[in-house]
């Protein structure tokens, strides 16, 4: 008796283990075979769909970041126009200052807007290795009339400050101006 | 004491030398180099943006040792003078006789 019931037992298990449940002679399955085939190929065609659709949507997102980042670029460079523009347009309000405080003799007029002008040109320096060099031209120019305020009786050159001022002028108008193509 | 006539003479004299080319000045990078028995002379130039262009006059010992310095600024009485000797010095430093000899028997060809 004991040894028949162990057997029946060991049965039960050995067929969970097989993954198949067989009830009398008759094994229970939901789907033929056939339609098993079907459902795995459907399968596989919605999971390649999927694939192909997650790349498309792949690119699209990296075109739209790509696009993104030129636009902010773009928006950059127009930003430092403005800037370029409008530090271009003080810079061109202040030689003309400078030029005529220097005329008239005024020297610390002149320095004080010299050395404006110096500030403009190192701000411009970011974008044009030439401002810089006219920075430092143009804080020279600042200490001679700085010197000249304070009584100096050294010659002030005016063929050397006309050459300098004149190439200050050309080059302001290269940026200055609303539709001017900047360099 | 050197006063100012006496570098002015001595310019003068330099300036003579260099025509009749006696005085075999050297170009030595920045300024102009003239070596005596016992003396060496140097010839320098310098233009600042913002000051008037000035020339230097050294006069040191066969060491190198600087004895007497003659500085003269634009428009400074000394100046035409010095001016053209620098000038004068430079041309032959850089060879000029041989330039303009080349460029007549060019012409000439």
């Amino acid at each position: 008796m004991c040894a028949a019931a162990g057997l029946s037992i060991f049965s039960s298990v050995a067929r969970e283990l097989s993954g198949s449940r067989v009830y009398g002679d008759r094994r229970l399955s939901i789907l033929t075979d056939l339609w098993r085939d079907v459902v795995s190929i459907l399968g596989f065609i919605v999971t390649t769909a999927g694939l192909v659709y997650a790349i498309l949507q792949i690119r699209k997102t990296k075109s739209a970041a790509e696009a993104a980042e030129a636009a902010a670029r773009s928006a950059l460079a127009e930003s430092q126009r403005n800037f370029q523009r409008y530090a271009a347009g003080n810079a061109h309000r202040f030689i003309n200052e400078a030029k005529l405080h220097v005329d008239r003799q005024e020297w610390e007029k002149a320095a004080t807007r010299l050395n404006d002008l110096a500030d403009q040109a190192a701000q411009l320096g970011d974008v044009d290795e030439d401002w810089r060099q006219l920075a430092d031209e143009l804080r020279t120019w600042a200490s001679i009339c700085t010197r000249h305020a304070a009584g100096s009786k050294a010659k002030f050159v005016r063929n050397k400050w006309t050459t300098f001022s004149v190439r200050l002028q050309a080059k302001i108008d290269r940026y200055h101006g609303p539709f001017t193509p900047l360099p | 004491m050197t006063t100012e006539s006496n570098f002015l003479e001595i310019a003068k004299g330099l300036l003579q030398k260099t025509r009749q080319q006696k005085a075999p000045w050297t170009d030595a990078g920045g300024h102009f180099l003239l070596l005596l028995k016992n003396a060496r002379i140097t010839l320098s130039y310098q233009s600042p943006v913002a000051e008037p262009d000035f020339i230097t006059v050294t006069f040191s010992n066969k060491e190198g040792k600087v004895a007497a310095t003659w500085t003269v600024h634009e428009e400074d009485p000394g100046w035409e003078l010095v001016n053209e000797l620098h000038e004068e010095v430079r041309r032959r430093a850089a060879g000029w006789e041989k330039v303009l000899a080349d460029i007549e028997d060019f012409i000439r060809s």
